[in-house]
């Protein structure tokens, strides 16, 4: 499941770098969780152009 | 879109100032919405753009953008009075009672921006309705957000739905049903889904900061924290100590930078971002699915990113 997953690659930054590169496929996690954990983990180098949400409120 | 802003703020001031006559409601309603004006206007704007999407044209819905602001600078002012945590906010600089009665006015002057509207008494009846409906709902979720009556994720989920989504959807379906088109399924959906990830984004935002509104100081459950707290490490005690009352906030004072670590460490930071982004992915994948989008599509992204 998600949360084991991410406490998982919480603790190793080899995995963290594996799963942004795609080598590794977390067992548990749905294509949609995947793709959101990439899309997170890539965030922290984010480039211009792609869209970031705003804080509202 | 950037141009509408100030449209909308005009209507509103107009608004303000055909049915507050009297001082001093009139001069705290217009010092109101010169501050809002100040701010960001998106409700207004998904209002508008949804209007434009499927195939308004009337000028009136600047109006109408102008009432759904003025709720929701109602809703701030009352959510800032009840928290008591904006000092720097004009409302929050005069009396509480006469902000409390100015944003109860700002209440009814939304309703009455919106029933003047010359869109047809059915439509108007079927929109006041609708919003209505969402409104009502963000009230069940305010009152359990007011009495942090979250105690896992699932009823933490529940009330942003209700507290947070439902007036993003009522701002969409306000500009979808005054093109006098039906209550729209899959908008209330994207609506829904892009609320949920903006209220993680903020509960992320609100844990980083070291302030009145940091929701660890206020103890407040949200994704990130309940995270935290579900399986902590021995050397983060003193947080959940602190969560249930063991500590007080002298005793945590200065921590800020360890709390920090020990939510990047535990992977509570990035499960909520996960969590944000999988709301934002499934608005994007739902918006492909409206055809009348295609066109605003850009627009509707840059109203949620700016």
């Amino acid at each position: 499941m998600l949360k084991d997953a991410i406490r998982t690659l919480a603790a190793s930054k080899e995995k963290m770098s594996m799963v942004m590169g795609g080598q590794l496929q977390l067992a548990g996690v749905s294509a949609a969780e995947h793709k959101a954990l990439q899309d997170a983990l890539k965030n922290q180098d984010e480039k211009k152009g792609n869209y970031t949400l705003a804080v509202w409120g | 879109m950037e141009d509408l802003v100030p449209m909308i703020g005009q209507e509103m001031m107009r608004i303000s100032d055909k049915y507050f006559t009297t001082e001093p409601l009139c001069g705290y309603a217009r010092n109101f919405i010169r501050e809002k004006q100040a701010e960001s206007m998106r409700f207004g704007l998904l209002t508008v753009l949804h209007y434009r999407m499927f195939g308004g044209s009337s000028e009136q819905i600047y109006q109408a953008a102008a009432a759904i602001e003025l709720f929701i600078l109602a809703s701030d002012i009352l959510d800032d009075l009840q928290d008591g945590d904006a000092p720097h906010q004009v409302w929050s600089q005069v009396p509480a009672a006469a902000a409390m009665h100015t944003a109860a006015s700002f209440l009814v002057l939304s309703q009455q921006a919106m029933l003047e509207l010359e869109f047809g008494q059915a439509a108007l009846i079927r929109v006041a309705h609708m919003m209505n409906g969402q409104l009502l709902k963000a009230a069940n979720g305010q009152m359990l957000d007011l009495m942090n009556a979250v105690t896992d994720e699932d009823s933490y989920m529940f009330m942003v739905q209700h507290k947070s989504a439902a007036l993003i959807v009522m701002a969409c379906m306000t500009g979808v049903m005054l093109a006098g088109k039906e209550w729209h399924p899959i908008v209330a959906q994207y609506a829904e889904e892009v609320g949920m990830a903006a209220q993680i984004k903020n509960d992320i935002r609100d844990l980083v900061r070291w302030d009145d509104k940091n929701d660890f100081l206020l103890r407040k459950k949200t994704l990130l924290t309940l995270f935290l707290l579900e399986e902590i490490a021995e050397q983060d005690l003193w947080i959940k100590d602190y969560f249930e009352g063991r500590q007080q906030s002298e005793d945590i004072a200065g921590r800020q930078r360890m709390l920090e670590e020990a939510f990047d460490r535990s992977g509570a930071a990035l499960y909520g971002s996960v969590r944000m982004r999988m709301h934002f992915n499934r608005f994007q994948e739902l918006l492909d699915e409206v055809p009348e989008a295609a066109s605003a599509k850009e627009k509707l992204l840059q109203i949620f990113s700016s």
